[in-house]
């Protein structure tokens, strides 16, 4: 965490200092996550390639204000969180569906006969075999916040309090959206191998 | 050791969130096959969205952006040159008027009563749009630095 801290101080004064192509390696250090938070909030590829590139020059005007309280990396994933979420308001699209009386989601109408099931030997093939397609496809169907908080814990690897410093939500509030986030995945799945039996 | 099955966010905590699960349900899964399959399932889920391929962009997104960058500093410099121009003219124009009516100016600071009650006027206006300024520029710093 020191290394990396030094590192990023390194970086930001050499940018501050004039030179730009040391911002080269900060975009090279910290894109992974850009593109990730882009890729489940927004859909349409021209606007994810605009909005990367509008992340980084927002980036590049803010950096002489960035005061250090965090690592660069989730500085830069609470702008690009931002950038998509206010470009989401813009075509307002939800980042969350509201949820009714009892808890359930609306995004996506789950049968409640297949939710009570656990996976058999079958379903555990249909998870090894087609995983990572069907995955894919069925994270793609979550509402914006549950892809991205769901793919920066598995996939990015980052800690509850990062998550948290990005998205500007509680932990608390954190945990249950990502206790559902994976249940409605999994439920999802199972969904979509019931259709597949048929 | 709890009797009923765990739900989901119980299942969820023994896996994701060691630190804060309870004995009484680890208890529990230990000796029930059902959420133990569920829990397996969740943590394989895990397993497969980690091994998920990262997407990336069709783009150089590093170069796209250091031409931007480039591109907006040559716009800036030509908007700056612009800038100290008119600033400069504006300077040459305040000046030579100050010298065309030099005499009346100094008609003005004689300090005659309307005289004096307008430049007092003026001055007060002057002040309270200076700290209007003041107050609007700080309150846009503090936006900034609360990033």
């Amino acid at each position: 965490m020191k290394q990396e801290e030094y590192t990023d101080k390194v970086l930001v004064r050499k940018v501050l200092e004039g030179n730009s192509l040391i911002f080269k390696t900060i975009i090279s250090n910290t894109q992974g996550l850009v593109i990730q938070i882009i890729y489940k909030m927004i859909w349409n590829n021209e606007d994810r390639e605009d909005l990367a590139q509008d992340v980084y020059l927002k980036v590049y005007d803010k950096l002489a204000s960035f005061k250090f309280n965090s690592k660069l990396s989730t500085w830069i994933g609470t702008i690009t969180y931002n950038t998509c979420l206010n470009f989401l308001k813009k075509k307002k699209i939800p980042i969350l569906n509201i949820a009714d009386d009892e808890g359930n989601e609306f995004w996506e109408t789950i049968d409640s006969e297949v939710t009570d099931n656990t996976f058999n030997p079958t379903e555990l093939y249909f998870f090894e075999k087609k995983r990572s397609q069907v995955l894919a496809s069925e994270i793609d169907k979550l509402p914006p916040l549950y892809k991205t908080i769901i793919t920066l814990y598995h996939n990015e690897e980052l800690s509850y309090k990062e998550i948290g410093d990005i998205t500007n939500l509680p932990e608390g509030t954190l945990k249950n959206y990502l206790y559902r986030a994976r249940k409605q995945l999994r439920e999802n799945l199972l969904l979509s191998y019931k259709k597949e039996e048929l | 050791m709890k009797m009923t099955h765990l739900n989901d966010n119980e299942i969820q905590k023994i896996i994701f969130d060691t630190s804060t699960r309870e004995t009484e349900t680890v208890k529990h899964i230990q000796s029930c096959e059902e959420c133990k399959i569920k829990a397996d399932n969740y943590l394989s889920l895990s397993t497969a969205i980690k091994n998920q391929p990262k997407p990336v962009l069709n783009i150089n997104l590093s170069e796209q952006v250091l031409e931007q960058l480039q591109l907006s500093s040559k716009l800036e410099s030509t908007y700056g040159y612009f800038i100290y121009s008119l600033i400069l003219s504006s300077v040459g124009v305040v000046f030579s008027t100050l010298y065309l009516f030099k005499e009346n100016i100094i008609n003005l600071f004689s300090f005659t009563t309307t005289n004096s009650f307008m430049v007092s006027v003026v001055m007060m206006i002057a002040i309270v749009l200076l700290l209007d300024l003041v107050k609007n520029f700080n309150k846009k710093i503090n936006i900034l630095n609360s990033y």
